[in-house]
């Protein structure tokens, strides 16, 4: 499944980023790339809230649906 | 003297060290030897002194939006003795993966470990021993706030200038055809004073500073094709492309020492402000109410300061006047004193209280952490005109002074994002227009001032939209870009930095009141005097006959008056000035002004004019930054055009419509 269907709170792992180099470099840069476990802190409308490394990061929903989770 | 450059991620209170350490020495101007702009000052340690040099907020070397490129500009055109990193103790992992980047650019690095009070209080352990041990270079544990491990912290930056670091970072490609090409580039990257192992990274990273730097030498072409085969059969050989296999093998090595190094404490249940704040239908509510708190609390808290330079002034003037007259000095120059430079800068300065306070209160919204969560709420109706949630707050920060905010656009990440909401600052209604209004709706409005104020703001506010709407359609077309950002821990904002950045603004505020408005309340004077003999601002004065041949374009809108046409011409000097000009073209101080408005204005006419004062041109220093910025005449000169015709169609539409439906 992609990143803007998992449930609030859950925490899951990232196995796949589609995108060009540079949004997954900024993505990487922020903690999330392929292998990194992520917790969803807010997931209802508009952008995600995301706990990657202890930090609060806002990712807008369109580029959540291109990053693949299990 | 010792060159130390400040670099970090975003947040992690670089601007409170950087205050601390430079202690009022700072200033912002160009780096001596090449022209980067930077915050500067300088700090002393014993006999050596310490040239600082205070650079964005970043996340990396690899600029993803225009103000990460002044970081990566700045480090590679000068030499830097040291480069000083300041860390966020409370997530050291990811403040640590731009530690790497940097040490793979320079041997000089020093890393800052800071907020290590809050660590404490979250009992969050790091061995800053380990640490250093592990990769070879200093870290030291300061607290900018509770200024602790300063001295230790300079004392280590003079002890790194003088000899470089070996430092242990692995490399993450091992490949030998990568390693024969970085052999290929090294004469390059020397003739550049840069790392050839970082740029041979960078260049099959495709990144586009290292790229841009490629393309404007003369093998360009060659190292390109190259770099790019070279990063294709890696990717191929790796079964990964190269972003992400840089990124795990960076992440495994910080992984390695942060667990040997940085113990971690439970997590703590904290209250989370958020829920109420980012909550889908409380968000909004919320972020009006906080706007226009900040604008009542400006105006409640500055009037009575207002009135006291007000009253400073009238009494100033006549006392100067009587003073004058008594000693024998010739009529002509008192009147260029009352009525030229009192009258005009005097105006002005009765708004530097009401600055300072919005300046203030902005500013603390931003370092509260308060403005990333504006993105965050916005970015849903943003989206929907084509713009970015990121795109408020350089839109936010226009209340304030369009030039800063039109700079700040710099955070937009996407070149279209970026251009369209630059555009729209503009509309946004600044500070200077701010003296323009208070002036019309204290002489015109008894009631309700302050839902007119409101609504001014709020007409700037729905132009800016059908703006942005405009522009996506026909010209930017393009998907704005997602939202991708670090939303801070709420923490109580750092006096020390507001204050200094509402100082820098009101300074350059009462500077312009000094210096621009000073000049052109005297070139006013004189326009209105000359030539010799007519009568003090009469219609046959040089500034009457300039007015006059403007005023028929202005008929419509309701003030073809010649005064209220010098007045908006000399506006695009700076918005104060429409005030200051029209009290020395009538000839009065500011409590002169209310009968003589009243004749030449309806209340009808006056909220055209407001509305005309709020559209039209900024001033010329938003021109300027514009130009500047966008680097295109096109999209200036287009967007200046623009602005006019808005201007006076909106204002056609107010006073026409208001003049049918009888008022």
């Amino acid at each position: 499944m992609n990143l803007s269907e998992v449930k609030k709170g859950s925490i899951v792992q990232i196995i796949r980023i589609e995108g060009g180099l540079g949004i997954i470099k900024r993505l990487a840069e922020l903690g999330m790339y392929k292998g990194t476990r992520i917790q969803v802190e807010k997931n209802s409308t508009g952008p995600l809230i995301l706990n990657v490394l202890n930090c609060k990061i806002a990712v807008g929903r369109g580029q959540a649906r291109k990053i693949e989770v299990i | 003297m010792i060159r130390c450059a400040l670099v970090g991620n975003p947040n992690v209170g670089k601007s409170t060290l950087f205050n601390l350490l430079t202690k009022g020495t700072e200033h912002i101007g160009n780096w001596p030897g090449k022209t980067v702009e930077c915050k500067q000052g300088h700090a002393t340690f014993g006999k050596e002194k310490i040239a600082i040099c205070d650079l964005p907020g970043s996340y990396s070397l690899s600029p993803f939006s225009d103000e990460e490129k002044v970081v990566v500009e700045a480090l590679s055109k000068n030499n830097f003795d040291v480069i000083l990193q300041v860390a966020d103790a409370c997530n050291l992992e990811r403040n640590l993966y731009f530690t790497i980047e940097l040490l793979k650019f320079s041997k000089n690095v020093i890393v800052a470990i800071n907020k290590s009070d809050c660590a404490k209080k979250s009992k969050l352990i790091i061995d800053e021993k380990k640490l250093q041990e592990e990769f070879g270079i200093p870290f030291v544990k300061i607290s900018a706030k509770n200024q602790t491990g300063i001295n230790e912290l300079l004392k280590q930056i003079i002890q790194s200038s003088k000899k470089p670091l070996s430092f242990k970072i692995p490399d993450e490609i091992k490949n030998r055809e990568f390693i024969q090409f970085e052999k290929e580039i090294r004469p390059f990257a020397r003739s550049l004073n840069i790392p050839s192992k970082w740029l041979a990274l960078k260049l099959i990273e495709k990144d586009s500073f290292a790229i841009g730097l490629a393309e404007n030498s003369k093998k360009g072409k060659q190292i390109t094709a190259k770099a790019s085969l070279v990063g294709q059969n890696i990717e191929s050989s790796l079964k990964s492309d190269i972003g992400s296999h840089i990124a795990k093998k960076r992440y495994c090595f910080l992984k390695k020492i942060s667990e040997k190094s940085i113990k971690y404490a439970e997590n703590r249940k904290e209250f989370n402000a958020d829920k109420f704040i980012l909550n889908p239908f409380a968000g909004i509510p919320i972020f009006i109410l906080i706007l226009w708190l900040t604008f009542q609390l400006t105006f409640i808290l500055s009037a009575p300061f207002s009135d006291l330079i007000d009253e400073f002034f009238i009494n100033l003037g006549e006392f100067l006047g009587a003073y004058l007259q008594n000693i024998g000095v010739s009529g002509w120059a008192i009147s260029l004193l009352q009525n030229g430079i009192i009258a005009g800068v005097g105006g002005i300065l009765i708004f530097t209280p009401t600055i300072i306070i919005l300046f203030i209160l902005l500013y603390t919204l931003e370092d509260s952490g308060y403005m990333a969560r504006v993105a965050v709420i916005l970015d849903g109706i943003a989206r929907k005109t084509g713009l970015s949630g990121k795109s408020f707050i350089p839109l936010i920060l226009g209340f304030g002074c369009n030039v800063p905010a039109i700079m700040s656009a710099r955070i937009l990440d996407k070149k279209e994002d970026r251009l369209t909401t630059m555009i729209l600052i503009p509309f946004m209604s600044c500070a200077a227009r701010l003296p323009v209004y208070l002036i019309f709706i204290g002489v015109f409005f008894s009631q309700n001032q302050g839902l007119i104020l409101l609504l001014l703001y709020l007409l700037g506010i729905i132009l800016a939209i059908i703006t942005s709407f405009l522009l996506r359609k026909f010209i930017f077309k393009s998907e704005s870009g997602e939202l991708l950002i670090e939303l801070p821990k709420y923490h109580f904002p750092s006096w020390k930095v507001v204050l200094m950045q509402a100082k820098h603004q009101t300074f350059a505020f009462i500077y312009r009141a000094g210096t621009i408005i000073l000049v052109a309340s005297i070139f006013m004077w004189f326009l209105s005097s000359l030539p010799y003999g007519v009568e003090y601002g009469s219609k046959e004065s040089i500034s009457g006959i300039i007015g006059g041949a403007i005023a028929p374009v202005l008929e419509p809108l309701g003030f073809g008056t010649w005064q209220a046409s010098v007045s908006l011409i000399f506006g695009f000097v700076a918005k104060e000035v429409v005030v200051s000009s029209m009290l020395t073209s009538y000839g009065v101080g500011e409590e002169g002004l209310t009968s003589v408005l009243k004749e030449d204005f309806t209340t009808l006419s006056a909220i055209s004019f407001m509305v005309f004062v709020l559209l039209y041109v900024p001033c010329i220093a938003v021109i300027g930054t514009l130009k500047r910025e966008t680097n295109s005449w096109k999209i200036t000169l287009g967007a200046t055009i623009y602005y006019i015709a808005v201007a006076w169609i909106i204002s056609f539409l107010v006073f026409q419509i208001g003049l049918f439906l009888g008022y």
